[in-house]
């Protein structure tokens, strides 16, 4: 039973599934080929023009940024990449129960002899498969960039130091311009906790999606709650982060546990916080790693999930309209 | 009412609602409803909107908790035990919505593919004999069988399998739903208004089908605004009114019955016992009778009887006198009810 459930599920979405996918593939190998167009000594002027009020929202130092490294996992921070996620897990997650009844089609698929947590988890899992893809091809699209790509780096000549052995560049001559090819500058498989927490992101997304949807009967209604949910904890995590005082406000929010390039950082600078929910970073702080963030929204994902199951199995199917 | 010469069926009822109710918030959507249906019969619905034919439908599928009372299948719990109940039932809703996004052909295979191979039986089907059912392969329901038998009925239906049903139209998707709904020769069928958008061809088809059904010995539950087709197909027939079961009738009783009118001598005393006799003067009377004609007519004439005229009773006038009856209108029919218990 649960076979011809996944494959409806597969024949309805295949055409969103694959769309995302191409997408999320095609924009981390297009975030690859933009750092590779701009030059690193330029892209640290930008930097360090910005004005404070700014820097104090970004969470990741300044000399991992300015890295080929950096600058490629602040791609998975865009906007893009969420939006593609929650295209995904809120259209999924909001069709499960409200869609399916707004649709009319839960009417001839209850009456058959499939439970509804059967009804609800199998569709639930190729959502969660979907979200598990999309992490991955956010990986496979790097490491498309990075296999494929050449960089622009500029070299100054350099003159050696006789005796010492040392090479100077010589600042006012010209440089001079390369091609060299990314994977010499970046490794692809440092991205993976940026990979990892995208993936705890949207199972969060999903849940939050699956609730609204399990106690509405219309579908828009389920997809508007929850996209007004996630502007809301998005604005709210900004607001904390611009202004200390209401820092506490953070709490309130899932985006502030979602830290990808913080995370790449984190682990590509101190192995200790690769396998560890904690270790001590700067100044010997007692630091969390990516690993207790993405708990944290897993933890509130199956949260949700497991909440909405329950209202579903006891609440009453309306007639459709 | 269960006629004198018909054998009393002393076998656990398919279906059996017990004093089931269903409110929303203050409205009561169905009020303390009881009956049975036994295996075989074909049980038709009737009542105008908003009576509770589509809640106690959808009471009976598991699909709304009850308020109160109790309803089960086979046995089963309706809400409690759904899953294994739908094991026994398919069901079409009035207006079936089906997948938009796969073509007619994958909509049957998933129909004929999610049913387990044989439904379970209920505790109050351990001593019947299992239904043989046209699939049945070794004991076991094939789903490739159950889909060819899909494809023919949609093709007997003259449905196109490889169009999209985002572009079918409504009549389409209704065929299509009967092949879905058909196909897998449960032992109960519930149709909730299955011809409202079917033509005339189509209509006569399903009504053809509906008695290959019973034929069967399928058990199938019957909701319909079209007398003619309730009358056409149905064993018997509730009329529910406000949420309320108001009357359970037998349709070849119905059948048999007439309405008559006449003049009898003055000073005649004459009441049939248990039918509805009405003195409309002081000698004339309106009797409505479920006997045979030649049961009735030499008792009548023995009596003297003048101006005697004689109308064939249709499902429309016993269902206005149930409605008038419920509304606490003209004196209704009490021989049409059912014992309480709806048998």
């Amino acid at each position: 039973m649960i076979g011809p459930l996944l494959r409806k599920t597969w024949l309805e979405t295949r055409w969103l599934l694959g769309g995302c996918l191409v997408l999320m593939c095609f924009f981390f190998w297009l975030r690859v080929w933009l750092v590779s167009r701009l030059d690193s000594g330029r892209f640290q002027q930008i930097l360090e023009l910005l004005p404070n009020q700014i820097r104090s929202l970004v969470r990741v130092d300044f000399s991992f940024i300015v890295t080929h490294t950096g600058r490629v996992s602040i791609g998975f921070e865009e906007p893009m990449v969420m939006l593609i996620m929650a295209i995904w897990c809120i259209s999924r997650g909001s069709d499960l129960v409200s869609g399916e009844l707004s649709r009319g089609t839960m009417e001839m698929l209850l009456a058959q002899p499939i439970s509804r947590r059967r009804a609800f988890f199998v569709p639930l899992c190729y959502a969660l498969a979907g979200v598990t893809m999309l992490a991955m091809a956010s990986l496979i699209g790097t490491w498309l960039g990075v296999a494929t790509i050449q960089a622009n780096e500029a070299y100054y000549p350099a003159i050696t130091i006789p005796l010492i052995g040392t090479s100077v560049p010589i600042p006012f001559a010209k440089p001079i311009e390369m091609r060299v090819p990314m994977y010499e500058l970046v490794d692809w498989r440092a991205f993976w906790p940026g990979a990892v927490n995208l993936f705890a992101l949207g199972v969060t997304m999903l849940g939050l999606a699956t609730a609204f949807s399990a106690y509405d009967r219309y579908r828009w209604r389920a997809i508007g709650g929850v996209a007004i949910t996630l502007i809301l904890m998005s604005i709210v995590k900004v607001v904390a982060m611009s202004y200390a005082p209401v820092g506490w406000l953070g709490w309130l929010s899932i985006f502030s546990a979602f830290e990808p390039a913080l995370f790449i950082s984190q682990t590509s600078t101190n192995p200790a916080a690769t396998w560890r929910f904690y270790f001590f970073g700067k100044g010997d702080v007692l630091t969390m790693s990516h690993w207790t963030y993405n708990l944290v929204l897993l933890g509130i994902g199956i949260g949700l999930i497991w909440h909405a199951s329950r209202v579903f199995e006891r609440r009453d199917l309306p007639a459709p309209l | 009412m269960v006629g004198q010469s018909e054998v009393v069926i002393d076998v656990e009822p398919l279906i059996r609602v017990e004093g089931l109710g269903k409110s929303y918030g203050d409205f009561r959507a169905l009020d303390h409803c009881s009956l049975q249906i036994h295996a075989g019969e074909i049980f038709g619905l009737l009542g105008p909107n908003g009576a509770g034919k589509t809640t106690l439908m959808r009471c009976l599928l598991g699909f709304v908790r009850p308020t109160s009372g109790q309803a089960t299948i086979g046995g089963f719990d309706c809400w409690a035990q759904r899953t294994e109940a739908h094991a026994q039932l398919s069901y079409m809703p009035a207006q079936p919505q089906l997948p938009r996004l796969l073509r007619a052909r994958d909509v049957l295979r998933f129909f004929a593919e999610v049913r387990p191979p044989q439904p379970p039986r209920g505790p109050s089907q351990k001593n019947q004999p299992p239904r043989l059912d046209s699939a049945t392969k070794g004991g076991l329901t094939n789903a490739s069988v159950r889909f060819e038998r899909a494809c023919q009925l949609a093709d007997r239906l003259q449905l196109d399998l490889n169009r999209w049903v985002a572009l079918m139209s409504t009549g389409m998707r209704q065929k299509l739903a009967i092949a879905a709904t058909l196909c897998a020769e449960t032992p109960l069928v519930f149709l909730d208004e299955p011809t409202a958008n079917l033509d005339p061809d189509v209509r006569s088809q399903l009504l053809q089908e509906l008695e290959t059904l019973r034929a069967n010995g399928t058990t199938v539950v019957f909701s319909s605004h079209v007398l003619s087709e309730i009358e056409q197909v149905c064993d018997r027939v509730a009329v529910l009114a406000k949420g309320k079961l108001v009357g359970i009738s037998e349709m070849r009783q119905l059948q048999q019955g007439s309405v008559i009118t006449g003049r009898l001598p003055a000073g005649t005393i004459w009441e049939p016992i248990g039918e509805s006799m009405e003195w409309t003067a002081p000698d004339r009377f309106k009797w409505q009778s479920y006997r045979p004609l030649e049961d009735v007519l030499p008792g009548l004439l023995s009596l003297g009887v003048r101006d005697l005229k004689i109308e064939t009773l249709g499902l429309l006038d016993v269902y206005h006198r149930h409605l008038a009856y419920h509304a606490g209108g003209e004196a209704s029919d009490r021989s049409l009810h059912g014992k309480d218990d709806g048998t």
